[in-house]
């Protein structure tokens, strides 16, 4: 059992893949330690405020089909079967 | 406490009451069981299609001011204190030769049918801005049949939006985008009722503009408008059919109130505000055209709508997905 992380649109583009399986993260934030390891700087820029480790505004992600900033934020807990999703809202009309 | 039925015209003839005090009852089924049992054959025979327990298609049913073919139909739950009020059509509202003809194509898709093309008479849909999405949104439900159509917009057309906003053309530049699309739809369907109206929605406005409303579809290019139609909608229990673009990419989720998550379930926290965002016309085209359909779905009860999934399209490899939203337990809008 691992985490199953879901990509879309963007994130999708810059990982080259739709999901990833990651083992051994205990919340978001190292999930996203994890996935930066392995996707490079690339990941990283869409995910973070530019020098910081804050969640840019633009990135949305659900842990379990909740979204994490009703739950913990970067904190909120995640154990092995749990599902993620990442992706960027647009806003266009 | 108990459940509270109201009848209406012919119904009142034959139950020979106004009202009627149900206890006990878990859904509309078994609430009708139970009225059939009191009134008896008289009253099942304007009930049920002959010889079956399926609703006529000329009988309405309201669960506290929403139809149940909205909610689940017959398996739509009931509780203490609710009220249900069961009543036939409005008068004049059948179809015409003319409308029977021109809605040809689409009355013969298995389970629309001319009941739901009687049902998209009657409906009556609120358009949220005329924009990228607003355009084909109203286009495919007034050429639908959609009976009535309330659009707003509070903006003039500007040379920038005609590369994707298809109900306004050269001629329009300078026009305002609500009386530019009002003559547009009539004349591509005048069997259909347009409002338009010309005003910027507001916390203040914003109940009584959607009120008496089916569906609500979002036309709109910011959050903190999305979200206040969100709320809207899920108090006055109306779907609300959430579509939003950039560049070769667009999202989407139909909005059920009481049946599945809302939009800040899905999006707690508006991204950034783009004064110009880009945006290819075919994005919004694609998605306000399903948003059309979605809306066309609620209202006849046609197929499975997009309640607690986010469906994602991306043109640039031209793919759709999605993913699953579930109620957030502390989301401030629809969790009580
Ligand atoms: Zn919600």
């Amino acid at each position: 059992m691992a985490i199953i992380v879901k990509f879309f649109a963007n994130f999708r583009e810059i990982t080259g893949k739709e999901q990833e399986s990651v083992e051994g993260v205990g919340n978001v934030s190292s999930l996203l330690d994890e996935l930066v390891r392995r996707f490079g700087d690339k990941l990283a820029k869409q995910l973070y405020s530019p020098g910081t480790r804050e969640l840019l505004e633009t990135v949305n992600i659900l842990v379990n089909c909740k979204g994490i900033r009703l739950l913990c934020g970067l904190n909120t807990f995640l154990k092995d079967g749990d599902g993620v999703a990442i992706f960027p809202p647009v806003s266009g009309g | 406490m108990a459940i509270t039925v109201k009848f209406f015209a012919n119904f009142r003839e034959l139950t020979g009451r106004e009202q009627e005090r149900i206890e006990g009852a878990k859904n509309v089924a078994s609430l009708l069981d139970e009225l059939v049992r009191r009134f008896e054959e008289r009253l099942a025979e304007q009930l049920y299609s002959p010889g079956t327990r399926k609703l006529r298609g000329t009988v309405n049913i309201l669960v506290n001011g929403k139809p149940i073919r909205l909610l689940q139909e017959l398996n739509t739950p009931l509780k203490d204190e609710d009220v249900v009020a069961i009543f036939p059509p409005v008068a004049g509202g059948k179809l015409t030769s003319d409308e029977l003809k021109r809605y040809s194509r689409q009355i013969i898709i298995p389970g629309l049918g001319k009941r739901g093309q009687l049902k998209l008479k009657r409906a009556h849909v609120f358009v949220a801005g005329l924009g990228g999405l607003g355009s084909p949104s109203s286009i495919y439900l007034v050429v639908a049949g959609v009976g009535h159509l309330t659009i707003i917009d509070a903006q003039q057309v500007d040379l920038t939006n005609l590369n994707r906003q298809v109900l306004h053309w050269e001629l329009d530049v300078g026009r305002s985008k609500a009386e530019s699309a009002v003559k547009k739809l009539l004349a591509i369907n005048p069997n259909v009722k347009v409002d338009s109206q010309l005003k910027r929605i507001t916390p203040k406005n914003v109940n009584k503009l959607i009120k008496g409303a089916d569906v609500v579809v979002d036309g709109m290019d910011n959050y903190p408008m999305r979200y206040l139609l969100n709320e809207t909608c899920v108090h006055n229990h109306i779907p609300f059919v959430h579509g939003a673009v950039e560049g070769f990419v667009g999202q989407m989720m139909t909005i059920l109130p009481g049946e599945g998550p809302c939009l800040k379930c899905a999006i707690p926290k508006e991204p950034p505000k783009k004064p110009v965002f880009p945006v290819l016309g075919a994005t919004p085209g694609v998605i306000g055209c399903l948003q059309a359909m979605e809306a066309i779905k609620l209202i006849t009860g046609v197929g499975e709508p997009l309640v607690g999934r986010m469906l994602i399209f991306n043109g640039r490899n031209m793919t759709f997905n999605e993913f699953r939203v579930e109620q957030n337990p502390n989301c401030p809008v629809c969790s009580k």
